[in-house]
C-alpha cells in the first residue's frame, strides 16, 4: 500500500528526481525527469550520467556530489550560480532571453540500514517563472521610467563595479557626465511634454552612438552619465564629442514646433590616486561646469592633474 | 551565566571528552574537504561554550576579529542534535573565495549583480564547510543529521534576529566554536555550532557513551 502511494507520489510530483550509485549511474529517473528530457527511464538507467549529460563531467559537478557522497550533507546548487543541472527547454514558457528551464537542485544522500551513504538523490525544480519574474522586477529597478535608459541608482552600482575591477585589472575607465543646454526654456517655452520628448530623444540619440559595454543611464533632471570601460579619457572625448554633434543636428518635432538642442559635457578618467568612485563623479562633474562656463555645447575633459 | 551553573549543564570532563570527539571528527573533514575542495581546510581546536540564547549575539560578536564588513550564512541542521550552524567570513575574503572555486570573476549571469552572485558563492561553500564538520561530528556521536538549505543572513552583521522560535529564552545552548583556513590562502572564518537546549541531554548521553567505550 505505501509503495504504491509513494510511487503514485514520486511520479506526480512536480520536481525531478534522479538518484545516482558512487559512479555516477543512473538508477532511478521519475516521470517528470522523462518529461521533461523527453527521456524515458529505460533510456537513461544504468548509465553514467556523464554520457547522457556530458556538460555534467565538471570538477565542480563532481565535487558536489563527492561531498554527499562523503559527508551526507545536503548540496544545494542555487539558480542564480548555475541556471540549470539539466539543459531542459522550458514547456509553455516563451522568453527570449531564457533559453534552458531555470533550475534549483538540491542533492543528498541516501543511506543503507547502517546509516552508510550508499547513493546520491538529485531533486530539480523548475523555477523558470520566477525567474522571468524577477528579471522583470530587476530591469524595472534600474530603468528610469521616463526615458528607458538605466537609472542613477543602476549607474552608480556599475561605476561601483567598474571601480573594483579597475582596481584588480588596472584597466583604463572613464565618464562622461553631460546635460542639456538651456533645458529650463524648453519647460518654459513649450510645457514639461515638450521638456519630456527632448529628454526621451536626448537619451535615445546618445545611447546610439555608444558601444553595447558602455553604459549610459539618466543621473537626474536633463542631467546624463556614461560609463566607458576600458577607455582611456581621449578615446572617452571623441565619443561625447560624437554624441554632442549627433544631438545638435537632430531635430526634434513636439507637435508644430521644431527644437534643436545642444548639450555641455564633461570627461574624466580614473587615476590611481582618486580614492573613491565618487571623485570620478566629481572630476566629470567639474569638467561639465568648466563646459557651462566657457559657452556651452562643447566638452571638456578634466582628469585628476587638471585639465 | 556563572561557572557553577556552566557545569551543571556540561561538566568539566564532558567538556573535554567533546572536545575530543570534536577533534576527531574535524581530523576526518578536514582530510574530506581536501578530496572535496581541492585543498586543505585547517579546523582548529574547538572552543566549547554554554550560555542562554540572549549571550548568543554578544558572544559571536566579541569572538569574531575580522574588520571590515562580514558575510554571515547560517544553515539548520536536526537530527538528534539539532541547532543553528553560522559560517562567518569577512569581506576582504570575497575574490580569494572565488579563486579558491576557481572562478577567477564571476561572470555576469542574466541580471544578477556581483554582489548577488559573491554571495551565491559564499553560501555554497558554507553549505560544504558547515556539513562537513556537522555530518562528522554527528557520525562521531552515531547520529544522522538532514539539513535545510543555507541562508545569507546579510553582510551588515545581523544576528541580532537570531532564532527565537529555536533558542528559546531562559534555556541553555552549547555553542562549538571553530577558526577555518584554507591552506596555502589568506581566508579564515568561523563557524559556530549552537546547538538547541533539547539536544543537550542526548548530547551528554553520547559523550558519556563515547567515554565509556574507551574506559
Amino acid at each position: 500500500m505505501l509503495n504504491s502511494f509513494l510511487s503514485q507520489i514520486i511520479d506526480n510530483i512536480n520536481c525531478g528526481i534522479v538518484v545516482l550509485n558512487p559512479n555516477f549511474e543512473i538508477v532511478f529517473w521519475n516521470k517528470w525527469m522523462e518529461i521533461n528530457s523527453k527521456m524515458m527511464a529505460e533510456q537513461v538507467l544504468n548509465k553514467s550520467i556523464f554520457e547522457i549529460f556530458p556538460h555534467l563531467k565538471t570538477e565542480k559537478f563532481i565535487k558536489q556530489c563527492k561531498s554527499t557522497l562523503l559527508f551526507g550533507n545536503f548540496t544545494y546548487l542555487s539558480q542564480k550560480l548555475h541556471q540549470y543541472i539539466f539543459p531542459f527547454k522550458p514547456i509553455g514558457t516563451s522568453n527570449e532571453q531564457i533559453e534552458n528551464m531555470q533550475q534549483t537542485c538540491a542533492i543528498f544522500p541516501i543511506r543503507d540500514q547502517d546509516n552508510k551513504v550508499t547513493h546520491i538523490c538529485i531533486t530539480v525544480y523548475d523555477v523558470t517563472d520566477l525567474v522571468i519574474y524577477q528579471m522583470r522586477l530587476i530591469e524595472l529597478s534600474r530603468t528610469d521610467m521616463l526615458t528607458g535608459i538605466n537609472n542613477r541608482g543602476y549607474l552608480e552600482e556599475r561605476l561601483m563595479e567598474e571601480w573594483e575591477r579597475h582596481k584588480r585589472h588596472k584597466r583604463p575607465l572613464s565618464i562622461i557626465m553631460f546635460d542639456i543646454d538651456d533645458f529650463k526654456k524648453i519647460n518654459d517655452t513649450y510645457g514639461h511634454l515638450a521638456g519630456d520628448l527632448v529628454l526621451k530623444t536626448v537619451a535615445k540619440v546618445s545611447q546610439m552612438k555608444l558601444r553595447e559595454i558602455d553604459i549610459i543611464g539618466r543621473y537626474g533632471g536633463e542631467e546624463f552619465c556614461c560609463i566607458l570601460p576600458d577607455t582611456h579619457f581621449r578615446d572617452a572625448y571623441k565619443v561625447a564629442e560624437r554624441i554632442r554633434l549627433a544631438i545638435q543636428n537632430e531635430t526634434i518635432v513636439y507637435k508644430s514646433h521644431s527644437m534643436n538642442v545642444t548639450i555641455s559635457g564633461g570627461v574624466a578618467d580614473i587615476t590611481d590616486s582618486m580614492k573613491d568612485y565618487d571623485e570620478l563623479f566629481r572630476c566629470a562633474d567639474n569638467a561639465l561646469y568648466v563646459a557651462k562656463k566657457s559657452g556651452k555645447n562643447r566638452i571638456e575633459i578634466l582628469t585628476k592633474g587638471g585639465h | 551565566m556563572t561557572q557553577s551553573e556552566n557545569r551543571l549543564i556540561l561538566s568539566d570532563f564532558e567538556k573535554d571528552a567533546l572536545k575530543e570527539i570534536i577533534n576527531l571528527a574535524f581530523g576526518s573533514a578536514s582530510a574530506g574537504l581536501a578530496d572535496v575542495m581541492g585543498m586543505y581546510v585547517f579546523l582548529n581546536v574547538p572552543v566549547i561554550e554554554v550560555m542562554q540564547p540572549e549571550e548568543i549575539c554578544k558572544y559571536i560578536e566579541n569572538e569574531i576579529s575580522l574588520s571590515k564588513g562580514l558575510n554571515v550564512v547560517e544553515q539548520y541542521y536536526i537530527g538528534k542534535i539539532r541547532g543553528m550552524a553560522y559560517m562567518v567570513l569577512s569581506f576582504e575574503n570575497v575574490d580569494e573565495i572565488l579563486t579558491i572555486l576557481g572562478l577567477k570573476e564571476i561572470q555576469k549571469v542574466q541580471s544578477y549583480s556581483h554582489d548577488i552572485l559573491a554571495q551565491e558563492t559564499i553560501i555554497e561553500i558554507a553549505n560544504i564547510i558547515i556539513g562537513a564538520c556537522v555530518s562528522k561530528i554527528a557520525e562521531m556521536l552515531s547520529d544522522v543529521v538532514t539539513y535545510l538549505p543555507p541562508r545569507y543572513i546579510g553582510s551588515d552583521y545581523s544576528l541580532e534576529a537570531i532564532s527565537k522560535e529555536l533558542f528559546k529564552p531562559d534555556s541553555y545552548v552549547i555553542i562549538l566554536k571553530t577558526v577555518f583556513k584554507f591552506e596555502g590562502k589568506e581566508v579564515n572564518g568561523y563557524i559556530f555550532l549552537v546547538n538547541t537546549y533539547d539536544s543537550i541531554q542526548w548530547l551528554k548521553d553520547s559523550i558519556n557513551k563515547f567515554i565509556e567505550a574507551y574506559i
